[in-house]
């Protein structure tokens, strides 16, 4: 088991991360330590050379001046002075013979007869001879003396070693807790950077098993990620409100079903248990069909007003010619109003179109126009007019009809409310919140004043197109 | 005439094909796409019914063979489904008509006769006559028994569409939306107002009432 745990966490990301960063940073750190290296070894190796051809300079002007014995002087000299004579210093004669030698007692196990074999030409000559346990070594410039002698100056690479010897102690040191910082670091870098992604994957674990309620926690960090927190919240924000109210709308629309259904039942059940008169019959199949049509009219109604609360309605948007859209309503209700005497005016300016679904705004319109014919008296009139009203575009409906008393008015657009005087007309009580929600989801507001007795104007306000 | 049923309710797919019977066509009636299918590139038909939801293959498919087959008879969508965009989708499958249920039987029945006539492309005479009804198509004229009628556009336009489709019923949304050539679905009844306009003019001063209501149903121009 956790063997698959293991491989699991291999395939993160932020496990991914980790190596990528904590490589990247070892490897920066080796080749930093790298370098430094090179350059302080190439340094130390040019000082000790130069240090020993001042010598050789030296010893050799000596002896050109004073012979071997000025060198000898020169040597032991030194040695009284110095507690650790820091050089190799021979002289070699012909046939490569030790005519003078010193070299301190640490170095003894060198081989030196070695050194001299090839001849040296009047130039400097390095010669390189390693100790016998590889160590260290012993560096060694010669030179040809005007005599043909030959002098040498060495120096052990032993002081330098240790110093190189040191520093890389020093590195392997350090390099443990470096890689060790490096990774910490890196996990440490992952997963705050995969910590908005991580509470993603939490919210969405929650809202899998119901909870969609849960946000993920903001870090206000204003980056990439916290966009993304902040887009992934107003998402899953919109779809709980579109499923809540779906919900809510489908409790609505099954209990609003209940009642015409009752009915339907109703009057089927009636029929069936008269005595097969058939004109009872037929007349009770007739008052199904008609309580079947209601039913169908009531529920594309309330899909209708669903649909347009939740913002799911599917607009055909167009722009569209508000004189030709009342024009057309008012074609289909001429016949009704001439009917029962009344008048309707229609009086519009010239004005630029909206941008709408011209289906639903006739249905808009139609619905309250339908109203203002119904709830006036014959005789009466109904005024449509345009106007334009900063950025919005207003159709103002007027009619001379019974009015609403004023505690009636905030509840005319719920769904299936109906007033006192709506009682004894034919309806569902879902057309006033129709026309609202069609109109809100065009991004319109409707405004209603009446006054009992006197009438009702209603106003539509939709955006204007620019 | 021959008409082609595929509708996998068999309930609803019995009493329209008995509907269909009674009214005089020949019904093949099948429950299934592939059933469906294999009549339609075999039998002559004049028409077919298609429901959308099918089993084996789904009724769009199945009309997207058809035309892909060259097959060309009409055909009428039934669907639950009432959106613009199934709509579109039923008439770019290659439908002729498209019907959202719950339907009336009689407005399926005026569809599949008017794709019929449609698909026949008669000839359109210049004066239709009903009884002692007659009306001119050209000078927009009514007469009943030499008595000139006096219509308005609108009441014209429906006693043309009634003696179109004389003996057979027409649903109040049958008429709205062939009246008035945008669908709407007003509360108040525009349909019967504009009925009793055109009945008190045509047959109110006459002994012979042709314009009849069929309750629940609609209205149908039909002899005494």
């Amino acid at each position: 088991m956790s063997l698959r745990a293991l491989k699991n966490i291999r395939r993160t990301i932020g496990f991914r991360l980790t190596l990528w960063y904590s490589g990247i940073f070892i490897l920066s750190t080796l080749v930093v330590f790298g370098l430094a290296y090179f350059v302080l070894s190439a340094s130390l190796k040019r000082q000790d050379r130069e240090t020993i051809e001042i010598k050789l300079k030296e010893l050799s002007v000596l002896y050109q001046t004073g012979g071997k014995e000025a060198l000898e002087r020169e040597v032991n000299l030194e040695k009284k002075f110095e507690k650790k004579i820091p050089f190799f210093i021979r002289l070699a004669g012909q046939k490569n013979k030790t005519l003078f030698l010193k070299i301190p007692y640490q170095w003894a196990d060198f081989s030196i007869t070695e050194l001299g074999r090839k001849s040296a030409g009047a130039d400097l000559r390095w010669d390189w001879l390693p100790s016998p346990g590889n160590q260290t070594a012993l560096e060694v410039a010669s030179t040809r003396l005007a005599n043909n002698y030959l002098l040498q100056v060495g120096k052990s690479t032993e002081d330098r070693e240790n110093i190189l010897w040191h520093f890389r102690r020093i590195f392997i040191a350090v390099i443990l807790p470096l890689i060790l910082i490096g990774f910490t670091g890196g996990s440490f870098l992952a997963f705050r950077a995969l910590q908005p992604i991580r509470h993603i994957i939490n919210t969405i674990r929650s809202i899998d098993i119901g909870k969609m309620h849960v946000r993920v926690p903001s870090l206000q960090t204003a980056d990439e990620l916290e966009e993304l927190v902040s887009l992934f919240n107003g998402m899953v924000e919109k779809i709980e409100i579109l499923i809540n109210s779906m919900r809510e709308s489908l409790d609505n629309v099954a209990h609003d079903l209940r009642t015409p259904m009752t009915r339907l039942r109703g009057i089927a059940e009636m029929a069936l248990r008269s005595d097969h008169n058939l004109s009872e019959c037929r007349e009770a199949l007739g008052d199904c069909l008609e309580e079947s049509e209601r039913i169908l009219t009531m529920l594309n109604s309330l899909m209708d007003i669903s649909e347009a609360e939740t913002g799911v309605l599917n607009l055909e948007k167009e722009i569209v010619d508000v004189s030709t859209l009342i024009g057309q309503v008012f074609d289909i209700y001429r016949y009704v109003a001439e009917e029962k005497d009344i008048f309707i005016n229609v009086r519009v300016t010239d004005q630029p179109g909206i941008f709408a679904d011209p289906a639903r705004m006739r249905q808009v319109l139609g619905n309250l126009l339908d109203n203002a014919i119904k709830y006036t008296h014959p005789g009466g009139r109904i005024d449509i007019e345009t106007s334009r009203r900063q950025q919005n575009m207003v159709i103002r409906i007027q009619d001379s009809g019974v009015g609403m008393p004023p505690e009636e008015l905030p509840r005319i657009w719920e769904r299936l409310y109906r007033g006192d005087q709506s009682r004894s007309q034919r309806g569902l009580g879902l057309g006033l919140s129709l026309v609202k929600a069609i109109v809100e989801a065009h991004e319109g507001r409707i405004e209603v004043v009446s006054t009992h007795g006197q009438g009702s104007t209603f106003s539509i306000y939709l955006p204007l197109k620019n | 005439m021959r008409l082609l049923l595929v509708e996998d309710d068999i309930k609803i797919g019995s009493f329209v094909m008995k509907g269909l019977k009674a009214a005089g066509f020949a019904v093949d009636y099948v429950t299934d796409g592939e059933d469906g299918l294999h009549l339609a590139l075999n039998e002559p038909y004049d028409a077919a019914i298609i429901d959308i939801m099918l089993p084996k293959l789904d009724g769009l498919a199945l009309i997207e063979k058809l035309r892909r087959q060259k097959v060309d008879f009409p055909v009428i969508i039934l669907s639950a489904r009432r959106s613009v965009d199934d709509r579109v989708k039923g008439l770019q499958a290659g439908g002729d008509d498209y019907l959202t249920k719950p339907f009336s039987f009689s407005e399926l029945l005026a569809r599949v006769h008017a794709l019929i006539r449609r698909a026949g492309k008669s000839v359109d005479p210049a004066v239709l006559t009903f009884g002692d009804l007659s009306l001119n198509l050209f000078k927009r004229e009514v007469y009943r028994k030499n008595t000139k009628i006096d219509l308005q556009p609108r009441e014209f336009s429906l006693l043309e569409y009634f003696i179109r489709n004389a003996e057979r019923v027409l649903s109040k949304t049958m008429i709205l939306e062939h009246v008035w050539d945008y669908s709407f679905d007003p509360q108040t009844n525009v349909v019967d107002v504009l009925v009793c306009r055109l009945r008190n003019k045509v047959d109110r001063d006459f002994d012979k009432k042709v314009i009849h209501t069929l309750r629940g149903v609609g209205y149908v121009l039909k002899g005494p």
